[in-house]
């Protein structure tokens, strides 16, 4: 009797345990990408089914493309990446969780209207939660976490719970040393703004001029031509911040 | 009988064949496992990391690379402990940069790391002669993977 209360009991916890875990599943395989089983790497095969918690690592010029759950939710593993993917789902809530140990993923989290979506990606000094979105997610321990949005909306934390909220274009980049992330705008910044110094010249012209002649016309240089022709001009700027 | 040994020839046959479908290069996977762990990685590891950026499809251990390759360095054994200078100036000359125009001039290990810091490959809080470990080895090659065009 006791034996067939034991059975019963161990039937509805795997039940159970089969409807709380959500089916990680491995569409595309380039290259070298493995898992791990034990302390063994084992080669990824198209199609295979992976157990909660697996870690999955890519080699050179290779990559993995892992679905992790019944509402299409995707990755993309990129070459030198390690990871290791927690996934569950319910008819109502879907619940993801990957920690990147080092590399690149790049994540569709498509949205589903009626099921709610806690989509989180996690590295040692940040995270990053999306909702409806695509993203691009690396870490390294030289330029630390950086999530790029393709689409949609994303929140990125720190480990002190200091967040951004990005939208297309923007960047959240959280170094190790540094107890906020660099300004979202960082590198729309960096395309369109250059630093000059005296006599309005670049760095490059700088060196250029170190090693050669002068070549920009600018006040350090034979301006001679330019004597007595001193003249007051009006100059139109159109700035456009994008 | 006779079914028993169909059934076993069966058996044998299927994992047989799943053992050459698994027949992927794992050497490379494992390799990475352990340089990640490296406190000090050396000159060999990135060799290594070059020819399996490279395309190499042979295993990463043991092999030797060839002196005509572009990312080789003059001086160096393979225990040698690689620093920023050593890794920008095999990137440097594997990716062909520019960026610097004291790299375009000189070859030099100090030109390289800041033509690599001015195309996002090293952040340039830092300086040539700091130790590399082998976790930002492998970072330093998911950024040539992307500027490479990866996947």
């Amino acid at each position: 009797m006791k034996l067939i209360k034991i059975s019963i009991a161990s039937i509805l916890i795997m039940f159970f345990t089969a409807t709380l875990h959500a089916e990680i599943s491995v569409l595309k395989v380039e290259g070298s990408a493995a898992y791990k089983e034990g302390n063994k790497w084992i080669p990824l095969r198209t199609g295979q089914k992976l157990a909660e918690g697996v870690k999955i690592s890519t080699g050179a010029n290779s990559y993995a493309d892992i679905k992790l759950n019944s509402q299409n939710h995707t990755i993309r593993i990129k070459p030198f990446t390690m990871i290791q993917v927690f996934s569950k789902e319910t008819k109502t809530d879907t619940n993801t969780h990957i920690g990147l140990k080092r590399g690149g993923i790049m994540a569709k989290v498509p949205r589903e209207g009626n099921v709610k979506t806690i989509f989180k990606v996690s590295s040692p000094i940040a995270t990053s939660s999306v909702r409806g979105t695509e993203e691009n997610i690396s870490y390294g321990p030289d330029t630390g976490m950086i999530i790029e949005v393709v689409k949609g909306v994303v929140e990125g934390t720190n480990t002190l719970g200091r967040s951004n909220t990005l939208s297309a274009r923007q960047k959240f980049i959280q170094m190790y040393s540094k107890a906020e992330a660099l300004n979202i705008l960082n590198d729309v910044k960096n395309a369109s703004i250059i630093q000059i110094y005296g006599n309005g010249l670049t760095a490059d012209e700088i060196v250029t001029m170190l090693y050669s002649d002068d070549q920009t016309g600018s006040p350090g240089g034979d301006i001679s031509i330019l004597d007595n022709q001193v003249q007051n001009a009006d100059i139109n700027l159109k700035i456009i911040w994008p | 009988m006779k079914k028993v040994q169909i059934l076993y020839i069966t058996i044998i046959a299927v994992l047989s064949l799943s053992g050459i479908s698994f027949s992927q290069d794992i050497t490379q996977v494992t390799f990475l496992s352990e340089l990640d762990g490296k406190s000090t990685a050396t000159y060999g590891d990135a060799l290594i990391m070059f020819k399996l950026q490279s395309g190499s499809t042979v295993s990463a251990k043991g092999k030797k690379i060839s002196a005509g390759e572009s990312y080789t360095l003059e001086g160096y054994t393979e225990n040698d402990p690689l620093s920023k200078g050593m890794a920008s100036l095999m990137t440097a000359r594997y990716l062909d940069l520019d960026g610097s125009f004291m790299y375009m001039i000189f070859d030099f290990e100090r030109y390289a790391y800041k033509a690599c810091a001015a195309n996002g490959i090293f952040s340039s809080e830092g300086s040539e002669n700091d130790k590399l470990t082998g976790s930002e080895l492998i970072e330093l090659f998911s950024k040539i993977s992307d500027i490479k065009g990866g996947k």
